[in-house]
């Protein structure tokens, strides 16, 4: 059995989920280490005869905290890095107690780390590339210190992990990101761009080679107080990339109560808002999710009168599942044709072809006529889902009435009636899965 | 063989397909021949990948149909059209842009004067430090006031020296930083003083932020505080800084303390080092002195190694290991 793993690392706590192949994502609560909303303090308990205890375990162990280090993702990332604390004569760094926790944390699992077929751990925005660099390299060396293979970790930006859990994600929409810190009444704001949709997670070993990928234009601590200008802030950057305050996202994660003054404040400007009330346990959930919808645009394959294929677009880029698409009558291309096939093609959005735009509405809309076939089928030798035709039929007489959906795993599903009879030929059946 | 099960569509064909906006907008960046026409329309009515390809590919023309075209985007369209049409006014030629260029920084809307000053920083001509001027007041964002200053410091802008002078008394700590790298990089050594008097005035995170903007400027213009006739003002606020109630205070007044070869400002550091009651902030004290190689840091060194406080005696030891592996790598 393989799982995907996704490991939510905030400054004060950090969450785990996991998808088993093919099934949905389930939060992990580890009895021991997790607290009651099931996040996992970034805390790890360094016993005098040497054990390690993380989360809650390392909180209760040591009252007095001078065996205990707390919110290790954040001393990663300080400047001037914290000075090792001494404990039994060893020098405790903080890239010595981050690869400690990571390594505790990991192997308190209740499935071994050689069932984990990818690895995927948050990463905040950082404006400095440097510190962001440090960061990777911190996760790069504590998750390859336990042998899991390089090609199996990933990372994803906290940004993309919470819009996907939001249902406000799309890609590389620009977004502010407002995350309650661990302290009360501070909040850190980041402006930043989601990701593109082909790249919402970077393999880590690949990313600190080409650089970490997720930057921010600007990151900030404020109170309920300097929201305001925190606000004003990312409108400047906006502006600077040519934006206007509807064109942005609001996400914020933390405790409801504490979302609602800073809505308000943003009422007026924004284009979509999310607010994850389970904090961290929500990221982690967000990362094992997918785009809420289509990357691609899809359309079913017919003859022309011509003898050649076209394809009759069915689903454009964008659209969202579960969807009714459209009903097609199709017809019979020779006679006592036994069945009609349901090839689909994945649109080539550079196809040639002649543009129209229209204004209606005063919003902008684009549609391309296309020259020529430009569509990949995705099925054709599958092979692909066919529709029994009644007979007799002749050619060119219409006599299949076709009504496709989208579901909410993405698989197109075709419901096909005989247009002579009434009579269903196929209820709800599966034709492919659209990404 | 699938090939032969391939329908027939009843009805008429419609081949049409839709193009996502970020589709239609690479689609637009690249086609020529554009007519100017559809890209007004595409500036008005798009989202805004299609708004700011149309914006740019307008502004790339910059023949007088597409200044028309942005003159009149700028008066009759959507504030965030206008927005994007702002945002590229700093492509056209300065003097033909005139009438738009106070279109956009008179506009209703905030967010259009700020697509405005965004392209102002990348024009050369004289004026458009002026017109930053004319706006630094009515800038909300501390990050784009604090970029204006930086901006006419960079462009020698001295004329707008009362209001960098003015901006030491921002609300904003970024813009007090960005106000004392200002002045000194206008002013040099001339700055110390006026900074000196804001240091001593302001509070918090405002006070730490001008003792910061002090250290930076002055290192890297490399000016010698101790040389200059206003360093006993400096060394004053120093005085009264390294004492402060607040520890963000007395970590960014250690920087400059150490950083100031003067007997005075070691012996303030010293002291300070000394009554600090804080063993966090003394741990820093100490981690500066080291790393900017304090006359007093050695002895400071020896004495932390030997200290009841966990953070101090830390610090210490981490400091030692390294300047010992550094020896023994020499």
């Amino acid at each position: 059995m393989g799982y995907t793993l996704a490991l939510a690392l905030g400054k004060a706590s950090c969450a785990l989920a996991y998808r088993e192949r093919g099934a949905q994502p389930q939060l992990l609560h580890l009895p021991a280490l997790s607290a009651p909303d099931g996040s996992i303090p970034t805390a790890l308990y360094v016993a005098a005869d040497g054990d390690l205890r993380v989360g809650q375990a390392a909180l209760l162990a040591d009252a007095e905290r001078r065996r205990c280090f707390q919110r290790i993702p954040e001393a990663i990332c300080a400047q001037p890095e914290p000075a090792p604390r001494q404990l039994d004569g060893a020098a405790w760094d903080v890239r010595t107690v981050g690869r400690a926790f990571i390594s505790a944390l990991l192997s308190a699992l209740p499935f071994p780390l050689s069932q984990i077929e990818r690895l995927l751990v948050s990463m905040p925005h950082f404006e400095s590339a440097h510190v962001a660099t440090r960061y990777a390299r911190w996760l790069h060396e504590s998750l390859t210190a336990l042998a899991l293979p390089e090609a199996r970790l990933h990372i994803m930006s906290e940004l993309d992990a919470a819009a996907l859990r939001g249902g406000v994600w799309s890609a590389q929409a620009p977004a502010i990101f407002a995350q309650a810190e661990p302290e009360p009444n501070v909040f850190s704001v980041t402006f930043a761009q989601m990701a593109p949709a082909a790249r919402l997670n970077a393999r880590l070993d690949q990313a600190l080679r080409q650089g970490v990928p997720f930057a921010s234009l600007m990151t900030e601590r404020c109170t309920p107080q300097t929201f305001a200008a925190a606000l004003e802030d990312c409108f400047a950057y906006a502006a600077d990339q040519a934006l206007y305050p509807t064109d942005l996202t609001f996400i914020y994660l933390g405790e409801a109560s504490a979302a609602s003054p800073l809505f308000r404040a943003t009422e007026r400007s924004w284009g979509a808002h999310a607010a994850l009330e389970t904090g961290i346990c929500a990221l982690a959930e967000g990362m094992l999710q997918s785009p809420p919808y289509l990357l691609n645009s899809y359309g079913l394959r017919y003859r022309t009168p011509e003898g050649d294929f076209a394809y009759l677009e069915l689903a454009p880029s964008g659209t969202p599942f579960p969807r009714a698409l459209r009903t097609v009558r199709l017809a019979a291309a020779y006679d006592d044709q036994p069945m009609l096939e349901c090839v689909i093609g994945m649109l080539d959005p550079q196809a040639k072809g002649q543009i129209t735009l229209s204004a209606a509405g005063g919003a902008l809309a684009c549609t391309l006529e296309p020259s020529e076939i430009g569509a990949i089928a995705l099925n054709e030798f599958a092979p692909p889902l066919c529709i029994p035709v009644p007979q007799p039929v002749r050619a060119a007489e219409p006599c299949v009435e076709a009504a496709f959906r989208l579901d909410a795993q993405r698989q197109l599903r075709v419901t096909a009636a005989d247009l002579r009879t009434g009579r269903l030929l196929l209820e709800d059946a599966i034709v492919t899965t659209l990404h | 063989m699938s090939q032969s099960y391939a329908p027939l569509l009843a009805e008429t064909p419609d081949r049409a397909r839709q193009l996502s906006d970020a589709q239609f907008a690479q689609r637009l960046y690249h086609l020529e021949n554009v007519s100017t026409e559809v890209l007004r329309a595409a500036l008005c009515y798009g989202q805004r990948a299609v708004r700011r390809s149309a914006a740019e590919s307008l502004a790339q023309r910059a023949d007088s149909e597409a200044i028309a075209a942005l003159s009149d985007v700028l008066s009759r369209c959507t504030p965030a059209a206008r927005a994007a049409a702002a945002r590229q006014l700093s492509a056209l030629d300065w003097e033909d842009a005139q009438m738009l260029w106070s279109a956009a920084l008179a506009d209703s809307d905030a967010q259009v004067r700020m697509a405005a000053i965004h392209a102002l920083f990348e024009v050369d001509a004289p004026e458009a430090l002026d017109l930053l001027a004319e706006q630094f007041n009515a800038v909300r964002s501390p990050r784009l006031r604090a970029a204006i200053l930086e901006h006419w410091a960079e462009r020698g802008g001295v004329m707008h020296l009362d209001l960098v002078r003015a901006a030491l008394d921002d609300p904003s700590p970024q813009v007090c930083h960005a106000a004392a790298t200002a002045m000194l990089d206008l002013l040099a050594e001339s700055a110390l003083a006026p900074l000196a008097q804001a240091a001593q005035r302001r509070q918090g995170e405002a006070k730490a932020a001008i003792l910061r903007g002090i250290f930076n400027a002055t290192n890297y213009l490399g000016i010698q505080i101790a040389e200059s006739a206003d360093c006993d003002a400096i060394l004053d606020a120093l005085a009264d800084a390294l004492h402060d109630s607040e520890p963000e205070v007395r970590r960014a007044a250690t920087w400059l303390a150490v950083w100031i070869r003067h007997p005075r400002a070691e012996a303030l550091f010293e002291a300070a080092y000394r009554a600090e009651r804080d063993p966090e902030v003394q741990a820093y004290m100490l981690y500066v002195a080291v790393n900017l190689s304090a006359l007093c840091a050695a002895t400071l060194l020896a004495e932390a190694l030997a200290s009841a406080e966990p953070p101090l005696r830390d610090q210490a030891r981490f400091l030692a290991q390294r300047n010992d592996a550094h020896h023994q790598s020499c």
